[in-house]
């Protein structure tokens, strides 16, 4: 049986450490990017069950990077998480438009069990999808 | 005794008077001879008249009558005992009277008539053609009379006219004059005042330019208007309007013109273009600060604008920090890189927690910048319930701090209003955080809501220092509080109570405080919100 694979895109080194720890943790196996770019490459490259996706990045932003994941016949099926200190005071998603569609919203700073609550929900979830 | 005497011989003429149609004639008869006045009545009855005759024979009986009696005619013989028909004549132009005078004189004494008609004798008649001549003499005598009488009347009708005409003039107070061949011949006094001198004389003395400079035509051949200056005497310029019409006086053509003072209208006149220079002055000025306004205006909105992209910049670095520190506090917490002792993990709990408020104040700082109504999510909500649920959150922390909550919170009661249950809470929990951050240790906090019917009053008391007055209405004011030196004390960006009064008055509430300023004495935050009626 293959570890279920998930990719964490984030230009935050200290972040993207801490949700190694995190994954690893629940027994899954990250996969980490710096940029945009690199992350989608992994993603086609080692088809992660999941991406976890930050959206303040240089060069190529969440959105664009959410929005090429979708174009993408190869990978445009992978449910992401967004990832985010970009909200508003209720911490709501800060909308823009024309946005791709994800599967869920965490804000930063957020919690070890409020990741991993998410993270188990959009597993177990998609594992039920892919059984039928 | 002779008046007397003459009475009664004129009644006795009475009775043979002739119907009362005939034209009545008072007639004095100077005549000494009772046959010859006999045939005059008789002449004179025949010829139409009604006549009432006074017969006088000599001087003396003459004078009485003619100073007793009104007459139409006078007629006198010639030939009177003591006197004569001309003296008689005589006595009475003297005397300034006008009456008919017919005198009756012999044939051939044509020399008399002569001097009669020239001493101011109406006619002569001859005794020997009384018959023919006396009818006519009197009636032309009458009618001189008449036509004398009708002068009078005409001469004193145009005297009342023109003395009519004269008051009007002279009370005026409009200038008239008249101008003649280039020289004033009539000016009345309302001038004479206007141009300040005392006569006609002295104006005529002067060249009309003198009043009208030399430009203004003062004659003219056409009626006419125009508004000129007039010089006073001293100078002065008046404004006048003038207007010319043309005449004859005294047989020549003149114009007549008539001087009306506007020099007020005009000076009204000059105030209303004045102020309506200084109204338009005001005008452009207003325009400038309209604009300078707007100008004003839109650098505030950018700056606003300006404010809000770096607050959402700054929670952006804040919470990149914060996610560093709550997540590898956590992943510490969780015993990732081995396991902890007891004062490990409260110390990682400490610093985890004050990540969370550091978060929630970030939060916070974000909510009163970019507040608004359309952001709330309003659905009923029992506020005794979200009430008792603030008050059990905040339970540990205030027994923590040795202080206990008194709370008054009706359970029987159903306190609905329609409104956003999150920022409801948050408000009250931000209004809790002050009562306790402000209460004595031991301290005892009152929290109470009561149904009002229209709406619902929540109170939250401390026993703490309480706030001066003057500073009362500030507390909700953004990054207030009362007492700077609190700052070091206390933690908080000081909005907490900006946020609530943002969402109490987003809800068309009212929060407000009060204090009696005394310390210890407390501060009572009271919030009132509408009642929900259709779930009542």
């Amino acid at each position: 049986m293959t570890i279920t694979k998930v990719l964490i895109i984030d230009d935050d080194q200290l972040v993207v450490r801490l949700a190694e720890l995190i994954i690893k943790n629940m027994g899954l196996q990250p996969i980490a990017a710096l940029s945009g770019k690199t992350g989608l490459q992994l993603a086609e490259k080692e088809r992660p069950a999941l991406i976890i996706l930050d959206l303040m990045m240089p060069e190529m932003n969440g959105w664009e990077t959410l929005a090429r994941i979708r174009a993408n016949e190869a990978i445009r099926q992978t449910p992401v998480i967004i990832l985010t200190a970009r909200v508003g005071a209720t911490g709501d998603i800060v909308e823009s438009e024309n946005r791709p569609n994800y599967e869920a919203f965490i804000p930063k700073p957020f919690s070890i069990k409020e990741l991993s609550e998410k993270i188990n929900a959009i597993l177990a979830e998609k594992s039920g999808s892919d059984r039928e | 005794m002779p008046l007397q005497h003459l009475l009664s011989k004129t009644t006795l003429f009475e009775s043979w008077n002739m119907p009362t149609s005939k034209q009545s004639l008072r007639l004095l008869y100077i005549e000494d001879n009772p046959d010859d006045v006999e045939l005059t009545l008789a002449i004179l009855r025949r010829s139409g008249f009604d006549p009432h005759l006074i017969v006088a024979r000599d001087q003396t009986e003459f004078e009485v009558a003619f100073q007793s009696e009104r007459f139409d005619v006078i007629l006198s013989d010639y030939f009177l005992p003591d006197t004569n028909g001309l003296a008689i004549l005589q006595q009475i132009r003297k005397e300034g009277s006008l009456l008919p005078f017919i005198l009756v004189t012999g044939e051939g004494r044509e020399d008399i008539a002569d001097e009669a008609v020239s001493l101011g004798a109406d006619d002569y008649v001859i005794k020997q053609y009384l018959r023919q001549q006396l009818p006519k003499a009197v009636k032309n005598a009458l009618a001189r009379v008449e036509r004398e009488k009708e002068r009078q009347q005409l001469l004193q009708a145009l005297q009342e006219s023109e003395s009519r005409y004269r008051s009007l003039v002279e009370s005026t107070p409009e200038g008239i004059i008249v101008v003649q061949k280039n020289r004033l011949v009539f000016a009345n006094p309302a001038f004479l005042h206007m141009v300040q001198l005392p006569t006609l004389e002295a104006v005529a003395a002067l060249p009309l330019s003198k009043f009208f400079g030399q430009n203004a035509p003062v004659e003219a051949e056409q009626q006419g208007k125009q508004e000129v200056v007039v010089q006073k005497q001293d100078g002065t310029p008046i404004w006048v309007e003038i207007v010319r019409t043309p005449i004859i006086w005294r047989g020549q053509p003149a114009t007549l013109l008539h001087i009306q003072d506007i020099s007020e209208r005009h000076a009204r006149e000059e105030e209303r273009q004045q102020m309506n220079r200084k109204l338009q002055e005001t005008n452009t000025e207003l325009q400038a600060s309209l604009l300078s306004l707007e100008k004003t205006k839109n650098e505030l909105t950018e700056a606003l604008k300006f404010n809000e992209s770096i607050l959402q910049n700054v929670s952006h670095e804040l919470r990149t920090p914060l996610t560093h520190i709550k997540g590898y506090t956590e992943v510490l917490l969780e015993e990732l890189f081995g396991p902890l002792n007891q004062e490990q993990v409260s110390a990682l709990a400490i610093i985890n927690k004050q990540a969370d408020i550091l978060n929630r104040q970030v939060n916070q700082l974000l909510a009163v910048q970019t507040f608004s109504m359309e952001g709330l999510d309003r659905q009923p909500v029992d506020l005794g319930t979200l009430l008792q649920g603030v008050v059990q959150e905040f339970q540990p922390v205030v027994q923590k701090q040795g202080m206990r909550f008194d709370t008054q919170i009706p359970e029987t009661d159903i306190l609905y209003c329609l409104g956003d249950e999150e920022r409801l809470r948050e408000s009250l929990n931000n209004i809790f955080d002050n009562a306790i951050k402000f209460s004595p240790d031991g301290g005892t906090i009152h929290v109470s809501i009561a149904n009002k019917g229209d709406y619902f009053l929540l109170s939250i008391k401390d026993e703490g220092i309480g706030i001066p007055q003057e500073k009362i209405e500030r507390i909700f004011d953004r990054f207030y509080q009362a007492d700077s030196g609190m700052n070091r004390m206390f933690r908080g960006f000081g909005i907490g109570l900006a946020i609530a009064k943002q969402v109490i008055e987003g809800h068309e509430g009212r929060i407000w405080a009060e204090s009696s300023g005394i310390p210890h004495e407390g501060t009572t935050i009271r919030i009132m919100l509408p009642a929900l009626k259709e779930i009542r």
